[in-house]
């Protein structure tokens, strides 16, 4: 096992609980603070599998936009605490575990048709050489500009709406103008 | 080389326990958490196809960087909802919200 593989292993297991933790801790300011967690190992992940762009991006947009987000929303929200202990929804329980088992099953059958699939070009995969980073990059940047330049220009155009609709939604409604 | 299906297994992991919290969890916010888990899960699937399949046209990084923004901005108008929600009542229980429900 290569230093590699273990540096995976490792953050894959924080991601695995820091994921568990956002869900089942009872103060929702942990459960928070644990997708953080989860975020900051995916970026780890993204910088492992050699995506070195996407690993900065992580960082910039959910380690630092999407945390303060979310922080500020338990804080504003006023709820130190969650009413009755159990984090979990009891009324529904049963019937959201039919349809979660339901679909880890359709996850696993789609999982094994996917190591079918992989099986042939295992050596290829295997062969396959990261390209390097600038050049990389390089293909990244030109594919964003050439040819997904109309999804940007949607995108972008998105974070605009989103920034005043945001801004009109939160703010109070009896707002002396 | 990290094999394909270690970076899959730990998607299919996180898509899992996001899924299962987003079904069961009574609150708001931590919902919208859980969300942004699924996403997170669906990226690592998008960039390690496009590492290990299509190193030299990155077309699956094109895709992770849109469902990053859209992800990002789906949190911002989410937890805004949220903000003015718990301004009226004061606790952001999903069974109790019942503000668009007809």
């Amino acid at each position: 096992m290569s230093l590699e593989q273990l540096l995976f292993l490792i953050v894959a297991a924080v991601i695995v609980l820091a994921a568990l933790g956002a869900v089942f801790s009872r103060r929702i300011m942990h459960a928070a603070l644990c997708a953080v967690a989860v975020f900051t190992g995916v970026g780890g992940i993204y910088a492992i599998v050699g995506s070195y762009f996407l690993a900065v991006a992580q960082v910039l947009i959910y380690i630092g936009a999407v945390a303060t987000v979310l922080v500020f929303a338990v804080m504003l929200s006023g709820q130190r605490d969650i009413s009755g202990g159990s984090p979990i929804r009891q009324q529904v329980r049963w019937k959201s575990i039919l349809i979660w088992s339901a679909f880890v099953v359709g996850l696993v059958m789609v999982f094994q048709f996917t190591l079918n699939l992989t099986v042939p070009t295992s050596s290829q995969v295997g062969a396959v050489v990261p390209t390097e980073p600038a050049t990389g990059l390089r293909a990244l940047g030109q594919l964003l500009f050439y040819d997904y330049l109309l999804p940007f220009e949607a995108i972008s155009m998105l974070l605009l709406l989103v920034l005043i609709g945001a801004v009109v939604i939160a703010r109070k409604e009896s707002d002396p103008q | 080389m990290i094999p394909l299906s270690w970076v899959l297994t730990l998607a299919g992991l996180l898509f899992g326990i996001g899924l299962l919290g987003a079904l069961l969890s009574t609150n708001a916010v931590r919902m919208l958490i859980c969300i942004e888990l699924m996403l997170n899960a669906v990226n690592i699937n998008l960039v390690a196809f496009s590492r290990y399949y299509g190193a030299q046209q990155p077309h699956g990084e094109i895709a992770a960087i849109f469902a990053m923004v859209v992800g990002a901005a789906e949190a911002a108008v989410g937890l805004a909802i949220f903000v003015a929600v718990a301004r009226n009542s004061k606790l952001i229980d999903i069974d109790k919200i019942n503000l668009l429900k007809w």
